[in-house]
């Protein structure tokens, strides 16, 4: 592999052991609107921001929850050393052997928490980040240090240093930092909605990442997202891995991402959440500086910007990832779609979120590297998306699930098929502008997928008007491969009722005589009160 | 005339309401109360558009605006300041928010229904909307500006009457709406059968008796074919039943191109589902309609509206409105002989048309149907017979609902002409009691 330019593996603290009452809770409630406590922690937060920029604010709440939380995982081994052997507990190879961030003095949360009201805390925070910093390499130019910046209020960033002390308090100790990492990632979903357009540059909304994740299902293997933002395809993965038995650790995470604050955010993101992961940053990006160049991948998870323009595919017009055709310069779309299936290994799956353009355009020669693609037989399934599901966008978009082996006895053999789903009428709205997938639409739509790719003997798969569609490539050829999903379900049985023709006219026809009647009625009136208006003449 | 009456002096009661607590998240889809907004509220008359409802929680917090029969309802802030009407009886129980005051005259000294004519009549509109524009940040009606309306001073049996008189005439409107709604749907659930559902094959093909007239009956094909249509008849798309599908353009200049006499200017506002809207319809010069010749309407031209939320509307253009031109999100859909309009319309208005149509959507961040899209909609072709027939027997419906919307209109104007006239005194409605009380 190349040398990594700040690439470096994330060794985190180990998994909190998630007690199960809150995991379930955490599970259940998909709805990212409807979680209490984080909802009141941001509410809090959001006040002391006064009038400074989210998009700044939001570095120096995330630093700080980060800071906490390796400081209590820190405090907690460093106490139950003291129990033991208290000449241990000092000892930086009893903390790294466990993967345990090493917090000197200096650092430590109650330290910072007893200075929070001195003018000096940003000074103080700074030199906290910097100590961990030097401690721990792989941290190395992660942890935001601007703390000091005179621009910074001191007192409100003191009295946000309390108010982070609280979270946590008064649950166990392992609670606490699943708590923590929670918190982590509700704020970061908040501020990317805060930030509107620009926040869907590193977050994409939990509801989209939980189906990509539950369609492809990553038991184990090797995860990778080629554009990864602040990393929430891997926490969902991870998630699901836990939810489902697995051990945090039996898959291998993989991504890179080409904004260095974004980075930052996935890499503190990332070890909050205990997940172990080797995340690349370089400015060039995926398709100029391919980090992972070897990677092979059992499942890409990827939701990359819209419709990009300037990709400098100019400069990239050979290359061996274009096998299925080279991408217009002037959109991404079919760059990001190729990249993904270089890497994915011989029986990977891959699920995309791409703009709707990407299913039907025929504009410099896209449509030719579609169709380049369904015959190679790489596509697996296209789902159309309702729209206001995202903070960046109002542009509909859909699903790619691609698969490098649609036969390769894993599941059922479909080649020569894709299934088509459309959920544009699933999803409900949680404010006036955005709308979620409840655990019901995700289960709806992954168990459709499940049981068309065969998961199990006991579910059989049936089309259904007007949301799904099993078709085949001869079919999307007479389609001329345009892959919208609404042309090939057809549409839903009509809703109005069923009465037989002959009832309803029946009805219908009596209705009428009743208001032929009413109208007779009225126009005699009517005629008698105009004839009193005027004087006779 | 007398001297007025001031409106306070002669009220059980003037006030408006309040929102519950948790504002518009603990409005309830069903529920023992309703909650009456500024929405729900029109001068044509009361709207059940966003009719929410409230606990009986909610609703024991606003027991002091609780809205009886025949209660006057008042917007008093907001853009739809002055709206007013008379509340509609079927939403009772009912509460108020605070954007809407309920008036309730004393019905001895005022007659409600006229109270309601009198705050509709130009005069007191505008007068209204001076005295909401004097407030400082935002359009609002205050309390004691209402109690000081002055109104006509008549005796309480000549109010009735003059009630009576104009109710006629909005009641009229209103059954000539509903009677078309029932003619629609008549001719709706006959194309449903006859070119949806295959009724009368399926019927055959079963050995059921026929339900239909015998000539009718006879034009139907006795089996479905292969592809399960009835034998004989064919698919096609839409582009090969027209002669012309095509959309128009917004002269140069925006809205100040619209004068206030020339040639009808059809929007996307103009096109419902099933009806034309001629509310809000705007006319151009005859220089810009001469531009837009290549969009000139034609009688029986089908109408459907390609982009923005009210896509995939779509109606038969109103015979009355012609000459018309359409704007660029109002599509022409004109049928070539021998097919009847209303059927490529009612194809077009079906739920399965639609989602075709926007299953094509290719993105881009509006929602739009091109003229390629509305081409290649698959239709089915019945046999000439059957269409022809179709064609004959809903053209009954339809022109009796033309005919009802030419009436409405021309009710509707002798209402607008004699409510200021009756208001004022300058004209009065003779005999009142007595001709009402012989009619009904």
């Amino acid at each position: 592999m190349a040398e990594p330019g700040l690439a470096t593996s994330v060794g985190a603290a180990p998994v909190p052991s998630t007690p199960k009452k809150s995991k379930a809770r955490s599970a259940k409630n998909n709805g990212e609107a409807a979680l209490g406590y984080e909802a009141e922690l941001f509410a809090a937060a959001d006040k002391l921001r006064q009038n400074m920029e989210p998009s700044d604010y939001k570095h120096v709440v995330l630093g700080l929850i980060f800071l906490k939380h390796i400081s209590d995982s820190f405090e907690a081994k460093y106490a139950e050393l003291m129990a033991e052997d208290p000449a241990c507990a000092e000892d930086m190879d009893e903390y790294l052997a466990e993967n345990i961030f090493w917090v000197p003095k200096e650092a430590r949360w109650s330290h910072l928490k007893a200075n929070a009201k001195q003018p000096t805390i940003g000074k103080l925070v700074d030199e906290a980040m910097l100590a961990i910093e030097a401690k721990n390499t792989t941290l190395k130019g992660v942890l935001p240090k601007d703390y000091a910046r005179p621009a910074l209020n001191k007192v409100m960033l003191g009295e946000l240093i309390d108010l982070i002390s609280g979270i946590g308090l008064g649950t166990e100790e392992g609670q606490a930092r699943d708590v923590l990492g929670r918190v982590y990632e509700y704020f970061l979903s908040q501020f990317a909605g805060s930030e509107g357009k620009r926040g869907g540059e590193f977050y994409t909304p939990r509801s989209v990442v939980r189906v990509l994740v539950e369609m492809l299902e990553p038991y184990q293997g090797r995860v990778y997202d080629p554009c990864c933002g602040s990393g929430g395809m891997f926490v969902q993965s991870e998630k699901f891995v836990a939810e489902h038995g697995g051990r945090i650790g039996d898959i291998a995470v993989y991504g890179q991402e080409s904004n260095y604050t974004t980075w930052r955010l996935c890499m503190m993101n990332l070890a909050v959440r205990g997940i172990d992961a080797e995340i690349h940053w370089n400015s060039e990006g995926s398709f100029h500086k391919d980090e992972l160049k070897d990677l092979k991948a059992d499942f890409i998870l990827a939701n990359p910007p819209f419709n990009v323009s300037d990709w400098g595919g100019e400069r990239l017009r050979d290359d061996v990832r274009w096998r299925y055709g080279i991408p217009p310069t002037g959109n991404a779309n079919f760059a990001w779609l190729q990249h993904i299936v270089h890497h994915l290994s011989p029986k990977g799956t891959a699920g995309v979120v791409l703009a709707n353009g990407s299913m039907s355009s025929t504009q410099s020669g896209e449509g030719d590297i579609r169709k380049a693609m369904l015959e190679a037989d790489v596509v697996d399934c296209m789902i159309a998306l309702p729209g206001q599901l995202f903070y960046s966008t109002q542009i509909p978009a859909c699903l790619w699930f691609l698969a490098r082996n649609k036969g390769n006895g894993k599941f059922r053999d479909r080649r020569g098929e894709v299934l088509f789903i459309d959920a544009r009428n699933l999803g409900h709205l949680v404010d006036r502008t955005r709308r979620e997938f409840s655990d019901d639409d995700v289960e709806k739509i992954t168990g459709t997928y499940h049981a068309w790719r065969g998961a199990s003997e006991d579910i059989e798969y049936e089309d259904v008007p007007g949301f799904c569609k099993s078709a085949t490539l001869e079919k999307i050829k007479e389609h001329g491969y345009v892959l919208t999903p609404g042309r090939y379900v057809g549409a839903a049985v009509e809703e109005d009722d069923d009465t037989p023709f002959s009832e309803r006219f029946a009805m219908l026809r009596e209705k009428l005589d009743d208001q032929f009647e009413e109208a007779e009625k009225l126009t005699a009136l009517i005629r008698e009160k105009l004839a009193g208006v005027l004087a006779d003449a | 005339m007398p001297e007025p009456l001031r409106l306070g002096d002669h009220c059980t009661k003037i006030g408006s309401g309040a929102t519950p607590r948790g504002g518009k998240d603990s409005y309830l889809e069903s529920g023992p109360y309703r909650l009456i907004r500024s929405q729900n509220i029109y001068n044509s008359g009361f709207s059940n558009g966003g009719l929410v409802c409230i606990s009986e929680e909610q609703a024991s917090t606003l027991s002091n605006v609780e809205v009886l029969p025949e209660d006057i309802l008042l917007n008093i802030t907001g853009d739809s300041v002055a709206r007013t009407c008379q509340v509609d009886s079927a939403v009772l129980p009912a509460r108020v928010n605070q954007h809407v005051a309920i008036v309730r005259p004393n019905p001895d000294e005022i007659d409600p229904r006229f109270l309601r004519f009198f705050l509709i009549s130009p005069g007191m509109q505008s007068l209204m909307l001076t005295y909401a524009g004097a407030g400082a940040t935002r359009n609002a009606l205050t309390k004691s500006m209402i109690e000081n309306f002055e109104v006509p001073r008549f005796p309480i049996e000549v109010q009735r009457g003059i009630g009576r008189t104009l109710g006629a005439l909005e009641d009229k409107i209103d059954c000539n709406r509903r009677m078309n709604e029932t003619l629609e749907a008549m001719a709706r659930a006959m194309f449903k059968d006859w070119f949806v559902d295959f009724g009368p094959t399926k019927a055959k093909m079963e050995g059921r008796p026929p339900y239909l007239a015998p000539e009718i009956w006879d034009l139907f094909p006795d089996r479905l074919d292969d592809e399960g249509k009835p034998e004989g008849w064919r698919m096609t798309t839409l582009g090969s039943l027209t002669s012309k599908i095509g959309s128009g353009a917004t002269p140069r200049g925006g809205k100040g191109v619209y004068v206030s006499e020339g040639t009808n200017f059809i929007r996307s506002q103009n096109v419902y589902d099933f009806y034309f809207k001629w509310d809000g319809l705007v006319q151009l010069s005859d220089e810009d309609s001469a531009q837009l010749r290549n969009v000139a309407v034609k009688p029986d031209d089908v109408l459907i509206n390609i982009t923005g939320d009210s896509i995939l509307r779509t109606c038969v253009v109103d015979p009355g409105v012609l000459p018309a031109r359409v704007n660029q999100h109002v599509c022409i859909v004109r049928a070539v002989k021998g097919i009847p309009a209303r059927f490529l319309h009612l194809w077009l208005a079906q739920q399965s048309a639609k989602h075709w149509l926007l299953g094509n959507d290719a993105g881009g961040s509006r929602k739009a149907v091109t003229k390629g899209h509305l081409e290649s909609l698959p239709i089915i072709q019945p046999s000439t017979e059957t269409l022809e027939k179709f064609s004959e027997l809903s053209s009954h419906f339809y022109n009796k609902a033309i005919a009802n919307t030419m009436e409405s209109r021309i009710l509707a104007q002798t209402r607008d002409l004699l409510l200021p006239k009756l208001m004022s005194g300058e004209i009065r409605v003779k005999g009142a009691e007595r001709a009402v009380e012989d009619v009904l």
